[in-house]
């Protein structure tokens, strides 16, 4: 949560960033970290920087693999093998992980890549929003698992601007869960007490048919 | 030499008949080979052993000091045949290196049991037997079988049961606790005059294996009846069953849902669906929501955490009631666990040393039930 920074609807602004895009891109990159965090074992000597690799080379894949099949979603061409650089529509994008409102320096350095990119989202953007970069900040628990991730608006300083949480996925699809079932104890009855309650029963018929022994 | 005139069933000396058979099940039940107890009561051990198979009758001497070994009195070894728990006819789950002595102990214990419900059955009227019969062996029967069973018994199929053991017995299947001290076998379960499942019921038992085992054992009394069990397709397919019938498959891919797999979402399927977290790791495999890959990590970290031994978020155990409750409502009657020693033919100790229950600390025996010499 950052309360202090001001909070903005990107896609008003950046007309790539439609809130559908974004949502989808904060799913792959938040199911990629939990899959990767999940096959972690601290235990076995797994510490934050061999999960942090996995988590990062698996997130180049992953978006590598998602801009195949959506058109929207570029991986950009970048002279470093592990360097990422992506670009919903024309605005290109970076990851980090941690606080919205404290983008690490590295993080603010503009590659090549990004630059090109910038040029065409120039077209679309609004005049004063020529020296802003967009990050998407990733913050997680302990585990290593996402809890928030945010489009980062932030300026040629470093300071971020202004911050959209990217919400999760709705889902109307609810599962029905069912209600246990709690089951009452095996019931017993006294062999003489079920044959003196029938024969009560019997004599009970007997008087209403009026027939006797 | 005094020796029958006839082969067959040998008569006393007072004229009561001597059933070696019952001889053969107080040893087997007690843990003891002829020779041991043989020495026990001074004689050789192919004495025992002829007696056993009703060649020879028995002293009355020596029947008496049986009694006083054993707590087995006299009229023990004059009733009729045991019906004994055959292992052919048992579904046996037990480590490999089980020793025969050790299974003979545990089927001469169920055995026992069998006697005292036949005997309980003329005074109680336990609930009928409602097991459905349903032969199945691919995993698709299978999964349809454990539905069917919970359909029979109109249990929701998309709930979990948190009281499994009295699903079973509800239903006319009694469950008893080993009372031998044994880890070496889990459970055996027989269908038959007495369909008893008969569990381990040691200090490590948690409730969510208790579940699982239970499931099992109904697994073969469902599927397997008049079967030879113990075979690796068996018990895989009772595995599979008790899996289906603790989470059956549409419930448990909704409640999975189409997140990844993870721990968080393992341990909440256990606490909903009381079932170890091994028996939901398994069954997302058996339903394809994991790859193999994923499973044996799995296994590997539970290994790693203890949980394979012990886990976290057990739920409270639920104890076998059935058997309790009808000797409670037998102790509750004038003298009622004493008429029923005696009917047994078992003295008091020898009867509370195989039938474990909560009467117990209720009931004072009766001086008459005590064996005293002439």
């Amino acid at each position: 949560m950052v309360p202090m920074l001001m909070s903005f609807s990107p896609w008003e602004h950046y007309p790539s960033l439609e809130e559908d895009r974004l949502i989808e891109l904060a799913e792959t990159l938040r199911h990629t970290r939990d899959r990767a965090v999940e096959v972690s074992f601290p235990e076995d000597g797994d510490g934050n920087w061999s999960i942090g690799c996995r988590i990062y080379e698996r997130t180049i894949f992953a978006l590598r693999r998602a801009s195949q099949a959506t058109p929207w979603l570029r991986v950009l061409q970048e002279t470093q093998h592990l360097r990422l650089t992506f670009a919903i529509g024309s605005e290109p994008l970076k990851l980090y992980k941690g606080d919205p409102d404290d983008v690490p320096g590295r993080s603010l350095v503009r590659s090549f890549a990004e630059l090109r990119q910038m040029r065409l989202a120039f077209q679309e953007r609004e005049a004063n929003a020529e020296n802003l970069s967009l990050r998407i900040a990733v913050e997680s628990d302990d585990s290593g698992r996402a809890t928030q991730i945010s489009l980062v608006e932030v300026d040629e300083f470093g300071e971020t601007q202004r911050v959209y949480e990217i919400p999760r996925r709705a889902t109307n699809v609810v599962p029905m869960v069912a209600p246990p079932i709690d089951l009452a104890p095996p019931t017993l009855k006294l062999v003489k007490k079920r044959k003196k309650e029938e024969g009560l029963e019997q004599a009970g018929d007997n008087r209403d048919t009026g027939t006797s022994k | 030499m005094n020796r029958p005139a006839t082969i067959g069933t040998p008569a006393l000396p007072s004229n009561k008949p001597f059933l070696g058979d019952r001889l053969q099940l107080v040893r087997e039940f007690k843990g003891l080979t002829q020779r041991e107890l043989g020495n026990l009561l001074s004689v050789p051990a192919a004495r025992i052993s002829e007696y056993e198979k009703s060649k020879r009758p028995p002293t009355e001497a020596f029947i008496e000091r049986l009694a006083l070994t054993t707590g087995f009195l006299p009229e023990f070894f004059a009733k009729k045949s045991v019906d004994p728990f055959l292992e052919s006819e048992c579904s046996f789950r037990h480590r490999r290196d089980t020793t025969q002595k050790l299974k003979d102990q545990v089927r001469a214990h169920a055995s026992l049991l069998g006697l005292v419900i036949e005997q309980l059955r003329e005074i109680v009227d336990f609930p009928t037997f409602l097991v459905p019969h349903i032969p199945a062996s691919t995993t698709d029967e299978i999964e349809v079988a454990a539905e069917e069973t919970r359909r029979n018994w109109a249990l929701d199929i998309n709930a979990p049961i948190l009281q499994v053991g009295r699903a079973l017995e509800r239903s006319g299947v009694v469950i008893v606790a080993n009372s031998v001290d044994t880890f070496k076998i889990d459970a055996f379960s027989r269908f038959g005059q007495a369909s008893l499942v008969f569990m381990n019921r040691g200090a490590g038992t948690s409730s969510s294996r208790w579940h699982f085992d239970l499931s099992h054992e109904l697994g073969h009394l469902v599927m397997h009846r008049h079967i030879w069990t113990g075979s690796v397709e068996t018990e895989k397919a009772a595995d599979r069953y008790a899996s289906a019938f603790l989470m059956p498959r549409g419930a448990f891919l909704r409640e999975y849902g189409n997140r990844p797999f993870s721990w968080e979402k393992v341990f909440e399927l256990k606490r909903r669906w009381r079932v170890s977290i091994a028996a939901v790791v398994r069954r997302s495999r058996d339903l394809g929501l994991i790859d193999d890959a994923t499973y044996r990590r799995s296994y590997q970290y539970m290994s790693y955490k203890g949980w394979t031994r012990s886990e976290p978020y057990e739920f409270q155990f639920q104890e076998p009631e059935l058997l309790d409750h009808a000797l409670q409502a037998v102790s509750r009657e004038p003298n009622g666990i004493g008429k029923l020693c005696a009917k047994l033919g078992i003295s008091f100790d020898a009867f509370q040393s195989f039938v474990p229950g909560t009467f117990i600390s209720t009931y004072l025996p009766e001086q008459s039930l005590f064996l005293v010499k002439p």
